[in-house]
């Protein structure tokens, strides 16, 4: 057997022991440099030799424990490790080959041409093994490839002729007979004519169509596929879909959750009166009972309690009437109209039939009539301020407009950054717009809106409209999750 | 001593009333002279008054409670400010030891507050200190926000004055804390640490420790072994309690 020169890597304590060795290893072949000698295990190093010859027993490291150093760093299935051991040692030595050696050569009993057939062997065996291990390797990855495949095998195989009729089915489908079906039943209602369309340019073109649809079982259960359509030949299509509604099912379950917190931590958000308001109410307060106004102390007190009490319940609530609404609201105004010694009125119009019937969400109107009393009608330097909140039906909708006739948007913002104003309102104004787009989903449609509005006569700013605009019908209205079951009730 | 003679500065009618009244019930040894509703009729009421003190709101449409002070740069009278709610400032206001007052006002800290004005005026702390306060109070306003530089800390005979920047730490002794400064100075304040605290984490300060709290800026690096401790740049080690850990090495990204 012949041995292809190469490196070898010596471990030996003993210098005769590796002379002797050294001159073996030259007459069969290696070059002098390439035998690399090391004396102890903590010199170790590894650097890609084609052999390694190990002595069990050094100073720093003796027996098996020595062979396992080794095997841990050169590596099982890549290098052949062939022990040399002492005469008495055989038995050590068959452990030292169930380990992971290749072979072992008693020390001092050995030829040359034990030595090179020793080698040459092991070196065959290591690369036998080696093909092996790489052989295991890839079998483990074809299992797993197929594993991933057989997880993605489509549910549903289906051809249709040209006038897209079902013609096959590789399995039956929860659904009525499919004879009278045609290839659009497996797309969502709404999406048919747009699909029937494409199907038709599939003619021309070979890509196929993927999608994602909701189909309803016998017993109305929705099923969810993701499918692909293609052109089998000029005569039919075929389309290959694959049941995600587990899948489906848990990503809406996810969105509801999220839904649900994030609307709820909205609501906390906006449950909470602008501390300067509260404040400025009880310096109000203060003011009464220095002045000894008796009633006047009395009265305040109750219209603070009441606004305390609504804003701590409103927390807890979906939905409100208008009732409840404006006898916050105009409680609110009350209270600012007096701090402000009278400096506004406000008038509430209503031109809607049905008035008990509006629901709103909770704290929704206050930021917008917070507003225009502190920025549009704080601003103003004279009296004469007015706020007007208009409530009107249109189609769908209900419109509730507060309009005042202050400095306007511009003016108004121009003295908030000269004033260092802490910005609670428009901070609740953005928590607004928030839950704007929460309830929408909430409530699955896009009727509620918020919008404002610049008033100008004669290109003078003459105040500010804002508009908070809501389902009409809010009140019979199925929210897709519901805050009232769950957190609110803690 | 003769009677104080106060001026009230605050954009809303019902707060003046207020002050005035409980002037009136509970201070009787100040004299209101007069009110404004905004920072230009103080001004004109100050330079005809000459007023001991003046209540002064922050937060008024237009000029701000601050900015009188644009007009009277060595200013010959304390001043009080008022305000209802408004973090940043009360923060200013304390980086640079001056007083106020919380709306709605408590009766027993308006009797504080002037009691604190009478012993500054006997005590005769010059023109100069509330002018070195002022100035605390401008250079800590930036554009749109506040930048607090420098510190004015109580000591026997007034305040004095310290760049934020320069302190390493302050450690707590009981009701005393001790500032330890970059140049090796020490400075002991008659007020506990926590009073320092929450002003203090506004200049990357941490109470790292029951009884020490740290310039970030200062801390060279964390080690974890012995329990956990910071180097700060004078070379002392300062153990970092275990609940902080994380956010001490949170903060130098380590």
């Amino acid at each position: 057997m012949r041995l292809e020169p190469s490196d070898i890597l010596v471990v030996e304590d003993s210098d005769v022991d590796f002379l002797v060795l050294q001159k073996m290893l030259c007459s069969i072949g290696f070059e002098k440099d390439a035998i690399h000698w090391i004396k102890q295990l903590s010199d170790f190093e590894f650097s890609g030799e084609s052999f390694v010859l190990c002595d069990l027993n050094l100073p720093d490291s003796n027996g098996l424990r020595t062979l396992k150093s080794v095997l841990s760093i050169v590596g099982f299935d890549r290098v052949p490790i062939i022990v040399l051991t002492g005469s008495d040692d055989e038995a050590r030595a068959d452990e030292a080959i169930k380990l992971g050696a290749q072979d072992y050569l008693v020390k001092g009993t050995f030829s040359q041409s034990l030595l090179q057939k020793t080698l040459a062997f092991s070196k065959q065996r290591s690369g036998l093994l080696a093909d092996l291990y790489k052989q295991e390797r890839a079998n483990q990855q074809l299992g797993n490839y197929l594993t991933s495949i057989l997880s993605t095998v489509p549910s549903y195989i289906i051809r249709a002729n040209e006038n897209l009729e079902i013609e096959y089915i590789n399995r039956v489908f929860p659904m009525l007979d499919l004879k009278d079906k045609t290839i659009l039943d497996f797309i969502n209602a709404a999406d048919r004519p747009v699909a029937e369309k494409m199907i038709r340019l599939l003619k021309y073109d070979d890509e196929p169509l993927y999608y994602q649809t909701e189909v309803k079982d016998e017993a109305g259960q929705s099923i969810w596929l993701y499918s692909r359509m293609s052109r089998l030949d000029d005569k039919s299509y075929v389309l290959i879909a694959t049941d995600i509604t587990p899948r489906v099912e848990a990503r809406a379950l996810l969105e509801k959750e999220s839904l649900k917190s994030q609307l709820f931590q909205m609501q906390q958000l906006s449950s909470q009166l602008n501390p300067h308001f509260v404040f400025n109410a009880m310096s109000s307060i203060q003011l009464s009972i220095l002045s000894q106004k008796e009633d006047e102390s009395l009265d305040f007190v109750s219209k603070f309690s009441l606004l305390m009490r609504t804003v701590l319940e409103n927390s807890r609530r979906e939905l409100l009437t208008w009732e409840e609404e404006w006898s916050f609201l105009s409680k609110y105004l009350d209270i600012e109209r007096h701090r402000l010694s009278g400096k506004f009125e406000y008038q509430l119009a209503s031109s809607v039939a049905d008035l008990e019937s509006i629901h709103l969400p909770p704290m929704m109107l206050q930021p917008f009539v917070e507003n225009a009393v502190v920025h549009g009608i704080g601003n103003r330097t004279d009296a004469g301020g007015l706020i007007q909140i208009k409530i009107e039906e249109k189609g769908e909708r209900v419109i509730i407009s507060v309009s005042d006739n202050g400095v306007g948007r511009r003016r108004a913002n121009q003295l908030k950054l000269m004033r260092h104003q802490n910005d609670h309102v428009s901070r609740a104004l953005e928590i607004n717009n928030k839950r704007i787009s929460l309830f929408n989903q909430l409530y699955q449609t896009k009727l509620f809106q918020v919008t404002t509005i610049d008033l100008y006569e004669n290109g003078k700013p003459i105040g500010t409209s804002q508009k908070l605009i809501i389902p009409k019908k809010l009140g019979q209205m199925e929210p897709i999750v519901s805050l009232d079951e769950t957190i609110l009730k803690d | 001593m003769n009677q104080l003679k106060a001026i009230i500065v605050d954009d809303e009618a019902t707060n003046r009333e207020v002050l005035k009244r409980l002037i009136a019930k509970f201070c009787p040894e100040v004299e209101v002279v007069g009110s404004a509703q905004n920072v230009m009729e103080a001004v004109f009421l100050i330079r005809d008054h000459r007023p001991d003190v003046v209540f002064l709101d922050i937060e008024m449409p237009g000029e701000d409670g601050f900015s009188l002070f644009t007009h009277f740069e060595k200013p010959d009278f304390r001043v009080v400010f008022t305000t209802a709610h408004a973090d940043y400032a009360i923060k200013a206001i304390k980086f640079a030891a001056l007083d106020y007052l919380l709306k709605p006002v408590d009766f027993n800290e308006l009797k504080q507050a002037v009691a604190k004005v009478r012993d500054s005026i006997q005590r005769g702390d010059g023109n100069n200190l509330l002018e070195k306060q002022i100035n605390v109070l401008k250079e800590s306003r930036t554009a749109d926000n506040f930048d607090f530089k420098r510190i004015a800390l109580p000591s026997a005979d007034g305040v004095e004055f310290y760049n934020v920047s320069k302190i390493l730490r302050c450690e707590a002794a009981r009701a005393y804390s001790t500032f330890h400064f970059d140049d090796e100075t020490k400075v002991l304040v008659s007020k506990p640490l926590s009073e320092f605290e929450k002003l203090l984490s506004e200049c990357n300060f941490i109470r790292i420790h029951k009884s020490n709290m740290v310039n970030m800026t200062h801390v060279v690096k964390f080690v974890k072994s012995d329990g956990g401790y910071v180097v700060l740049s004078d070379g002392s080690h300062i153990s970092v309690a275990s609940r902080r850990k994380n956010e001490v090495m949170q903060i130098l990204g380590t």
